[in-house]
């Protein structure tokens, strides 16, 4: 039975698991140190557990280990420090001990013990010799020394022992630790694919595009099982027309660890497009190779529908749109052409020797058409201003046009009154402006309307005046005056409103819509400008209009008066070959009439394409032209016939609109001159006598083949060019005879497309094939698609003939 | 160093006369009538300018310029020429990335100004 004690001195021993360890030479050297100095044969460092004394290191003393109750330490032990016996023999406790009475024979005994840090005594150091002997004082220094440098190897051994203890255990839960963040991302990866999967398609590929796997989403939606899939390409999912090409581009980003995202198309086992949102989504290993393709597919089939359906609504609100624009410019023209016919024939039944009784019947029905006129063309105003189209264009007009008219309508209705009239001028204003001069016109007929509706005596006035002006800009002013009835101070604000006059009474008497202030108020905001009133009842009023124009030209370029606009021409030349085309019944009536009286021949068609025809049956001296017709309205045709037919002669516009602006187009399109609706006889005839004048008998130009752009390319290589003539007469006419044997106008675009380009380098027009390549997006009649291709035909067929002349040259 | 540039046009007359012009102001020159081999090329091998039509067959011109600025991520100018020169498709076309758009029938003296241009 141990004691407390001794049992808490042997844990402390435990504790340094020094017992049965091997030898060590730091113990050794440390024994045969202390044997040295003290100068004796044996020296131990030993160990007591509870049983026997064990040797760590020894010098001259064979035995490893003794039984405690043999051991001379067992002495020193329990005197826990320096413990001498100088003399063996003459000690009783050691009478019997066997190393005493036997070899070695000890006869002297010095030691220390090793102490713990808690104080037990766990071993010694001793030495030991076979004579009785005495250690001087620093022999046993010595041995003090050493007990200490033993313990200290001790304490440090078993201090790095706990420490790395500790160490390993440390590392243990942080390599738990770190474990088990790795085992959370996984799950957290494995959870995120897994609903992945679950939302989406997913495709898994190799670098090289083979479909390893596929998950039951994907498959749904192309159709496929499991099984036929696996070990395909991935072309295998591509509709043919996809070229590999263009797989073959992408996939190269995507091998490299590109990832790409976006929308397709792909083909499902049964051949159905399959419409997906993809994404791709390289896996790379740790050398940064791709191992692994994921493609993960949405299915974007609802948003394809969307698209499908906006693109359709798209097209139908254009298409409404459009068909609303039609719809009003169409009623425009609807209303105003039987208008015009109205006002036209009663103009020729003035002239027709008529009684006072029908002179007197005729000038008010004509009184009365004028003002339907005029109050229809206020409706239609409203009426583009109610659907949004209330439009200001940009054109370059004459100032001094808009002005003449103007005195003319002025002068015409103050002299049915009696009433005096002034227009004055700036000095500084210009010949030329850019801004909408027929919104301009608009306006001025407006107040000087209003101005001569509401004077019963004076003066009516017109003043331009120059505000501001700049090398490019200018601002007008535009100052109507009248000593009329005046207006009512509290009435001022709402005489630009719709449908009021400024008294009710008023409005009765003095007649009139009542919306011409109201579309000039918006036509001058519209306009960025701005008008102003002054008035006093009985006294008179000025309305004050001020707008900014862009300055074209300061003063006239060219001399635009015509040498017959002084005299009014009232007769023709017989025997001039007219051809009209014109579309509506009445109006031709009216021209062929008035055209027949002065001995002419007249030819009639009714469409741009009827024109074509005749125009090619007979030589004409000169065209009227309508504008509006349909199938080929009057711009194509003359474009035809100046480009593509390359003929010159006369064309003449007639037009039921009056915009000032029109004027210059037909110009640019080639027309030689303008003649609105209602036409009068005056009008008519001048323009036809100019431009019969200054035209020339051979009206139809020598055509040359031109070859000055194809030389721009080739630097005057004949031989190059000779190559590129010799292709284009072996290609072209198959292409042609291509585009006319075609019926579907989307083909035919094409075609005329293809052939555009190489028409272009031969400088042959291509007026006609644009009209052809437009033709897709348009209802276009039979009869219209035949014409344009003979025209074609003829012009390349013409071309054809001049390049091999050429070439034979 | 010389200078490569590829044509896409599918018109062999105009096509044929622009690489003649091109190759005799000393470009080198690689020509294609399609869309497809056009894109093939360009994945293929370094271009220096890219000169294309928009109306081609299987890929149109813009779908070269899309592939070519978003799918292989190339800043090369690319010169769109075309017939079809409305506004829209002109700002369509920038927006794409196109460096240069040119309505036929075009100057070939002034083509090369702008590829000059293009190139400094």
């Amino acid at each position: 039975m141990l004691t407390k004690q001794e049992q808490k001195r042997i844990s402390a021993l435990l504790s340094y698991q020094i017992l049965d360890t091997p030898q060590e030479e730091s113990f050794n050297t440390l024994v045969n140190l202390i044997a040295e100095i003290c100068n004796v044969p044996m020296a131990l460092i030993s160990f007591m557990d509870a049983k026997r004394e064990w040797h760590k290191a020894s010098v001259g003393f064979q035995p490893t280990e003794v039984p405690k109750e043999d051991t001379i330490c067992q002495y020193t032990i329990n005197a826990k420090g320096f413990f001498e016996i100088t003399d063996t023999k003459k000690d009783e406790r050691l009478i019997d001990n066997p190393f005493v009475v036997k070899d070695p024979y000890v006869r002297y005994y010095a030691g220390t013990t090793l102490q713990s840090p808690e104080g037990y005594s766990i071993g010694t150091v001793c030495v030991l010799d076979k004579e009785v002997r005495e250690l001087n004082s620093t022999q046993i220094q010595a041995i003090h020394h050493v007990a200490k440098q033993v313990m200290l190897i001790l304490n440090l051994k078993k201090q790095n022992k706990l420490m790395r203890e500790e160490l390993d255990e440390l590392l243990l839960t942080s390599s738990t630790v770190t474990k088990r963040q790795l085992q959370n991302k996984e799950d957290e990866i494995n959870y995120l694919l897994k609903a992945i999967k679950k939302t989406a398609g997913v495709l898994e590929l190799s670098p090289d595009g083979t479909i390893l796997k596929a998950n039951s989403k994907f498959l749904k939606l192309f159709k496929y099982q499991k099984e036929e899939i696996y070990g395909l390409n991935y072309e295998v999912l591509k509709f043919k027309d996809q070229n590999l090409s263009d797989f073959g581009a992408s996939w190269k980003q995507i091998s490299q660890g590109f990832a790409q995202s976006g929308r397709v198309v792909r083909k499902a086992k049964d051949n159905s497009e399959v419409h997906l949102h993809t994404m791709y989504a390289p896996i790379r290993d740790l050398t940064g190779k791709v191992v692994k393709v994921f493609k993960i597919a949405q299915d974007a089939s609802i948003a394809h529908q969307a698209e499908l359906k906006l693109h359709t609504a798209k097209e139908m609100a254009e298409k409404i749109a459009k068909s609303k624009d039609n719809f009003i410019a169409n009623m425009s023209h609807e209303i105003r052409t039987p208008m015009n016919a109205i006002i036209g024939f009663t103009n020729l039944l003035e002239n027709t020797g008529l009684s006072t009784d029908q002179v007197e019947y005729v000038s008010s029905v004509k009184l009365a058409s004028i003002n339907l006129l005029s109050i229809i063309n206020d409706i239609l105003d409203i009426s583009k201003i109610e659907s949004g189209m209330f439009s200001v264009v940009e054109t370059e007009f004459v100032l001094e046009d808009i002005i003449q008219n103007i005195k003319n309508i002025l002068n015409l209705k103050a002299s049915e009154k009696q009433l005096c009239t002034r227009v004055m001028l700036d000095s500084e204003l210009p010949y030329k402006l850019k801004g909408d001069g027929n919104r301009l016109q608009q306006i001025l007929i407006n107040l000087i309307g209003n101005a001569v509706k509401f004077t019963e005596k004076g003066e009516v006035g017109l003043i331009l005046k120059v505000i501001e002006k700049s090398e490019t800009d200018i601002k007008i002013n535009f100052l109507v005056q009248d000593s009329g009835i005046g207006i009512p101070k509290d009435k001022l604000s709402l005489i630009f409103e719709r449908f009021t006059q400024a008294d009710e009474d008023t409005s009765r008497f003095y007649g009139g819509t009542g919306l011409g202030l109201n579309i000039s108020k918006l036509l001058i905001e519209r306009m960025k400008g701005s008008i102003q009133v002054n008035s006093t009842v009985k006294v008179g009023s000025e309305f004050s209009v001020t707008l900014p124009f862009g300055i074209v030209e300061e003063t006239p370029s060219v001399h635009d008066v015509s040498e017959y606009s002084l005299i009014n021409v009232t007769s023709l030349p017989a025997g001039l070959n007219i051809l009209v085309c014109e579309d509506n019944v009445l109006n031709q009536k009216l021209v062929t009439n008035l055209l027949h009286d002065q001995d002419a021949k007249v030819t009639v068609a009714s469409n741009g394409i009827d024109g074509l025809y005749e125009f090619s049956k007979d030589s004409f001296d000169l065209i009227l032209m309508d504008i509006q017709m349909p199938n080929l309205d009057g711009y194509d045709t003359t474009s035809i016939i100046r480009n593509d037919l390359n003929h010159s002669i006369p064309i003449i516009a007639l037009t039921a609109h009056s915009m000032v602006g029109e004027k210059e187009k037909c110009l640019n399109i080639g027309m030689n001159d303008y003649v609105s609706k209602p036409i009068l006889k005056k009008d008519l005839f001048t323009s036809i006598l100019l431009a019969t004048q200054k035209s020339k008998p051979d009206a139809n130009q020598e055509r040359n083949l031109d070859l000055s752009y194809l030389s721009e390319f080739t630097g005057g290589n004949k031989e190059f060019e000779h190559e590129m003539i010799s292709q284009f007469i072996s290609e072209t006419p198959k292409i042609l005879a291509e585009l006319i044997a075609e019926n579907q106008l989307e083909v035919i675009s094409k075609l005329a497309h293809k052939l555009k380009s190489s028409f272009q380098i031969f400088g042959i027009p291509t007026y006609t094939l644009q009209l052809l390549e437009q033709s897709e997006n348009k209802l276009i009649s039979t009869e219209k698609l035949n014409c344009l291709k003979s025209i074609v035909k003829k012009m390349l067929d013409d071309y054809l003939q001049l390049i091999e002349e050429q070439v034979q040259s | 160093m010389s200078i490569t540039l590829l044509v896409v046009e599918d018109d062999n007359i105009l096509r044929k006369s622009l690489v003649y012009y091109l190759k005799s102001k000393d470009y080198e020159v690689i020509d294609v009538d399609n869309g497809n081999e056009a894109i093939s090329l360009i994945a293929n091998q370094k271009f220096d300018i890219i000169i294309t039509d928009l109306n081609l067959p299987y890929k149109s011109g813009m779908e070269i310029l899309y592939e070519v600025r978003e799918i292989f991520e190339l800043d090369i100018p690319v010169i769109i020429l075309t017939n079809h020169g409305s506004e829209s498709v002109e700002i369509e076309s920038f927006e794409l990335g196109a460096s240069e758009f040119i309505s036929k029938p075009f100057s070939p003296p002034i083509l090369n100004s702008r590829i000059q241009k293009l190139l400094s």
